[in-house]
């Protein structure tokens, strides 16, 4: 039986994990931000793809890797299985998630803005609504690139979230 | 037959909250400690991020007369060191960097302005321009990762639990340990070592799910890895109008045989109402 904890906890630690890197640490440098959040990312999807596939046999080629991540990795992490896979066939993949968990449960905040936030009028509370969410989907694009380094593919992963609460992140394997 | 209103059961509890996969939590725990670990450097910063911490104090150059509070908390990011410049009132204050000592300032307590900044902890210095804000006051714009996620908690637990209002310390404490750990982390903490007022105990936890594959390396013996945990428990208990002091006693990661904190009721705030009865 696998250990369970409250997925609150997890909604917590990642969204605060995203506030002190964003809010805290790098206000004023979303770029370094994003990295030290996908680092995290990294190495949290490293060291659960190790866990996962210890019993099976290595994968024959990307695109069975990228299978394992769709389902049986999604669905260790979110309960559910990506819903929709595509390729251009020239080592380019896009995951779709009708439905991303963390981002059904992320709440925005609109009053923790920085203290000279005086010039910012109302019209950019959305952006930096959109600048948080997209923060915090650095986090599952380096779990993503974590699991595949383990796997043995070299690759970026970027997430698109024109389509909330869809959202596609788009993995581009490096040749 | 307990009543169908009554509160729920821990297991109960457990069973009606969304759970998730233990592993995912711990590991992005750990990930996020060993990352806070590279970038601030100091183990007693990590520990302060952890549970508690300093405001992050920035000043917009060149002008601060945002500056009107008293004291200011500065954030210190390991390993920097620089001149803080504190304008306002009537008064300046000029930081004093010392070498790889606590900085502080010196300024005229005037009518608002100036102030003096709490010191950084030793050997980290002030960085100076850009990396550095304005905080308000200490109470103010405080945001700690475990005491804020405490604070969210707390509402969860109370809105799925059922729990009528507890009547003393003694009986919070017992429905944190039963129902609050049980609830989160699949886990039940036992209460013991109660003082002779009834205001400070300690929360025993034999398996902790945030401690699962880890193992302190000799560089970090000063961090207080389930520092969050002791973040969450203040953060809750302040949003029901009791603020506590709580600190590690045992930690298995250090060897100890099970994880202990004291959790001390230092002031019961009562409710405040927002609008007075006789408007």
């Amino acid at each position: 039986m696998v250990r369970e904890v409250a997925e609150s906890c997890v909604d917590g630690v990642v969204m605060e994990m995203v506030a002190a890197y964003c809010g805290r640490f790098y206000a004023a440098k979303p770029e370094l931000a994003a990295r030290r959040i996908d680092a995290i990312g990294f190495q949290v999807g490293h060291q659960l793809t190790e866990r996962y596939t210890m019993e099976r046999p290595r994968f024959s080629d990307h695109l069975e890797a990228i299978k394992f991540i769709c389902k049986d990795f999604w669905s260790e992490l979110f309960k559910k299985q990506i819903d929709n896979l595509k390729t251009n066939h020239r080592g380019t993949f896009v995951l779709q998630d009708n439905r991303f968990r963390w981002l059904t449960r992320v709440s925005i905040d609109p009053s923790v803005e920085s203290l000279d936030a005086t010039e910012k009028d109302s019209t950019t509370l959305g952006d930096s609504a959109a600048q948080t969410t997209s923060m915090l989907l650095y986090f599952p694009c380096g779990i993503i690139r974590g699991a595949l380094t383990n796997l043995g593919i070299s690759c970026s992963v970027t997430a698109d979230m024109s389509n909330l609460p869809a959202c596609s992140f788009v993995v581009r394997i490096k040749t | 037959m307990p009543p169908l209103t009554g509160p729920k059961s821990g297991d109960a509890l457990f069973a009606s909250v969304d759970r998730v996969n233990a592993e995912l939590f711990t590991l992005t725990y750990g990930a996020m400690v060993r990352q806070l670990l590279t970038d601030l450097e100091e183990v007693e910063e990590v520990n302060k991020q952890l549970d508690q911490m300093y405001c992050f104090a920035t000043i917009p150059p060149p002008t601060v007369d945002t500056l009107k509070y008293h004291r200011i908390s500065v954030l210190v990011c390991g390993g920097r060191r620089g001149r803080l410049r504190v304008e306002g009132g009537n008064g300046e204050g000029v930081v004093l960097s010392g070498r790889g000592g606590c900085c502080q300032v010196e300024g005229d307590r005037g009518h608002g302005g100036g102030g003096s900044v709490l010191a950084g902890s030793e050997g980290c210095g002030v960085e100076a321009g850009d990396g550095v804000k304005a905080g308000g006051g200490v109470e103010a714009g405080e945001r700690k990762v475990g005491y804020n996620i405490g604070t969210r908690l707390v509402d969860e637990f109370l809105a799925k639990s059922n729990v009528s209002r507890c009547v003393d310390f003694k009986e919070t404490a017992d429905v944190i340990a039963k129902l609050g750990f049980k609830m989160f982390l699949g886990v039940t903490a036992t209460v013991t070592n109660w003082d002779a007022e009834g205001t400070s105990c300690s929360f025993v936890l034999e398996d902790n799910p945030l401690v699962d594959f880890v193992e302190l390396p000799d560089i970090c013996q000063g961090l207080q890895y389930c520092n969050v945990l002791s973040g969450v428990i203040r953060g809750a208990l302040e949003m029901v109008s009791m603020k506590t002091e709580v600190t590690w006693v045992r930690d298995m990661l250090r060897g100890d045989d099970a994880y202990e904190m004291r959790v001390k009721l230092t002031k019961q705030v009562p409710e405040e109402y927002p609008y007075k009865d006789d408007d």
